[in-house]
């Protein structure tokens, strides 16, 4: 889906600008610092299922039970996606707190009298998924 | 042994697909994106491609249209696996030359039936 430009004409005190501008940039910084956990979350636990699954193959249980393990690792490894998805709302959380943000700047320095053509930007949400059950298949 | 491109942007997605295929047996080469898929692969052919389409430098999409002006990746399998899920993204991905769309997160054990049923 094409992102789409937004005109709005709403008038605006500079010091309140230019404090949303700064209100905007900080929750983006945090935003970000929310990314990098997930990531470091994320791959510690990924460490942690090859360590399980390794262990399965010496762990001296039936095939039965080693099946039903491998079936519940499965199961967490489809959940522990929920990284992935969550990081790419969190960039495109910041993209639109940003251009909030560069839109307000804009808006600062635009020239009383010029009509500048100041806009902000609708971006596409590449997420659309409520749950992290696993998604649909489809072969052309 | 079929080799495998994996292609994600994201560091974890990447690792989960590479820890499912090697597990089934696959060989698998890994690329952040379009661009470093398409350099990886002047030095190695594989067997089957499974790219996200949402990348830095250059999207998946893209690079399926790019691998397809290849006679060598012409008729070779490729999946795209990712969070998009729209009807006009897939007919997008099926018009560039996409074998499959795949939505996240993927269930390890159908992604693999998936990869099975369609290499040669």
């Amino acid at each position: 889906m094409p992102d789409e430009s937004v005109h709005l004409d709403v008038p605006l005190a500079v010091g309140e600008a230019v404090e949303l501008q700064d209100q905007l940039l900080e929750a983006a910084t945090d935003l970000d610092r929310l990314g990098g956990l997930l990531e470091d979350a994320a791959a510690q636990l990924m460490a942690r299922f090859a360590g399980a699954n390794s262990e399965l193959a010496v762990l001296g249980q039936g095939p039965a039970v080693q099946e039903r393990l491998r079936l519940e690792i499965s199961g967490a490894m489809t959940a522990l996606q929920f990284q992935d998805m969550a990081s790419q709302l969190i960039l495109h959380t910041i993209h639109r707190i940003r251009g909030v943000a560069d839109f307000l700047g804009a808006r600062i320095s635009a020239d009383e009298d010029d009509a500048a053509e100041v806009s902000l930007v609708r971006r596409h949400c590449p997420v659309a998924q409520r749950q992290v059950d696993a998604g649909s298949i489809e072969l052309f | 042994m079929a080799a495998i491109l994996a292609v994600d942007d994201s560091t974890s997605l990447r690792q989960m697909v590479a820890f499912t295929l090697k597990s089934s047996g696959f060989e698998v080469i890994e690329a952040v994106d379009g661009q470093d898929a398409l350099d990886k692969l002047r030095d190695r052919s594989v067997d089957l491609v499974l790219t996200d389409q949402n990348m830095p430098r250059m999207d998946g999409i893209t690079l399926v249209k790019q691998l397809r002006a290849q006679a060598q990746y012409q008729s070779t399998p490729i999946l795209i696996l990712t969070t998009e899920s729209s009807d006009k993204m897939k007919q997008a991905g099926r018009a560039a030359g996409a074998t499959g769309w795949l939505v996240k997160p993927f269930d390890p054990r159908r992604l693999v039936e998936v990869i099975r049923k369609v290499l040669p």
